[in-house]
């Protein structure tokens, strides 16, 4: 299938690069779930006691271009966890859309509620020290298509599962994920008023996390919060999307990136900020491909 | 003058006094690595009556607390109340006074506790 048989070559609604980049948004995004001490741009499997809740609100610029067009996307998460028992987790994650900025030839776009996740995150190992710990916490969960279909949302109903290891003392912290998201089909108009069967491809991502305490250097009781310097690193392949069963030429890829960042860590709340920079791109046809993803956010519990 | 003295002498002899009466438990827990770990145990054992002050240090993995004469705590109380915030409570010594910091006044001489360590 070349690029001019794509339905998405002229079609603004399915645009690949639109649907890669909301899939590499949300992605990445979607499972940034709060929780102690943590990596900044996916999850952790550090517990949330019983019966408590932690809110996160993640800020997010993502910046893409190709070499014809670029595109700013300002967003929100916001991210509601719960401690059902002291293994199982639940979380509610909600994306939306502030603004985005030039993209195509449509001027800016206003807010739109992206693709709701929800999730559940249950420790099946643990081995505790004193002041170190490590777990061992698998996870699944939904994404519904709530969100505006190319500007916030993929369209699908898409299902995703992986494990997380973490590996926590009181200098640092390693985080490891690895997730494979299961994209969903629906039928769509694409081009001429034809129906055609969508279907977005999966992708699998590697993450890793370090977090280490750069100050204080020394802890006692009265230490009020740590400081820590973070690096993430990221591996993603995206399959191609097909319509009617064959591939999109302008869809699926491979990114390798890495996050350093830094996060402060109190009693009641932490905050963080990384800058996410591709370092390895090969994506297939005419993508947008990331040049960076700036994160702030700000971690409580209650 | 003189009375300013007097107030800030009867101020410290009412806390010495005070925290004389108080018991210390000191608190082996594992797996707490930063302070965000720590808030939701420290409010779960400030929901218990009697416990004044609670201080935390990751490092050593001890949670110092202060609390009334009165108050009993148990392993397998402090067993449950640790595992529901998703740590591993070990064990707990018990002396009397209290060494907290915000109570400097207070007695700190080992040789006056009655310490006694619960596995």
């Amino acid at each position: 299938m070349n690029n001019s048989l794509s339905p998405y070559a002229t079609t603004r609604i399915i645009k690949p690069a639109s649907v890669f980049k909301l899939g590499l948004l949300l992605g990445t995004l979607l499972m940034t779930s709060p929780s102690i001490a943590a990596p900044i741009t996916f999850n952790t499997a550090l517990p949330v006691s019983e019966k408590q809740y932690i809110a996160r609100a993640l800020l997010v610029l993502d910046k893409k271009s190709t070499s014809a067009t670029s595109s700013e996307k300002l967003g929100l998460t916001s991210v509601l966890g719960y401690g059902v028992t002291p293994k199982f987790t639940v979380f509610g994650i909600l994306p939306s859309q502030l603004a985005e900025l030039g993209f195509s030839n449509d001027n800016d776009r206003d807010l739109a509620l992206g693709d709701t996740e929800l999730v559940g995150r249950y420790e099946v190992w643990r081995a505790d020290k004193r002041g170190a710990t490590k777990r061992l916490a698998p996870f699944a969960g939904v994404r519904l298509a709530t969100g505006e279909l190319s500007v916030s949302g993929d369209g699908t109903t898409d299902a995703f599962a992986g494990m997380i290891f973490t590996s926590a003392t009181s200098k640092q912290n390693i985080d490891a994920q690895i997730r494979y998201d299961l994209n969903g089909s629906d039928n769509r108009t694409l081009q001429s008023n034809q129906t055609q069967r969508f279907s977005q491809g999966n992708r699998i991502s590697v993450d890793l996390s370090w977090q280490k305490r750069v100050l204080p250097k020394h802890i006692d009781s009265a230490t009020k919060g740590f400081w820590f310097a973070v690096l993430e690193g990221n591996l993603s392949h995206f399959q191609r999307n097909t319509v009617d069963g064959l591939s999109d030429d302008n869809s699926g890829g491979f990114v390798a990136s890495i996050a350093p960042g830094v996060q402060y860590s109190t009693h009641r709340w932490i905050g963080e900020a990384a800058v996410r920079i591709p370092i390895v791109k090969d994506f297939n046809g005419i993508s947008l491909e990331p040049d960076y993803t700036l994160f702030t956010s700000l971690r409580i519990k209650f | 003058m003189k009375t300013l003295i007097i107030f800030v002498l009867s101020l410290v002899v009412s806390l010495a006094v005070n925290a004389e009466q108080q018991i210390q438990y000191d608190i082996r827990i594992d797996g707490i690595t930063c302070p965000f770990c720590v808030s939701s145990s420290e409010k779960a054992l400030k929901e218990l009556d009697g416990i004044n002050t609670i201080r935390t240090n990751i490092e050593t993995g001890t949670m110092t607390v202060c609390a009334e004469p009165s108050v009993t705590l148990a392993d397998q109380q402090l067993k449950q109340l640790f595992l529901k915030q998703g740590f591993t409570y070990r064990h707990f010594a018990l002396s009397q006074g209290c060494s907290l910091s915000d109570n400097a006044t207070l007695s700190n001489d080992p040789a006056s506790t009655d310490n006694h360590e619960y596995h």
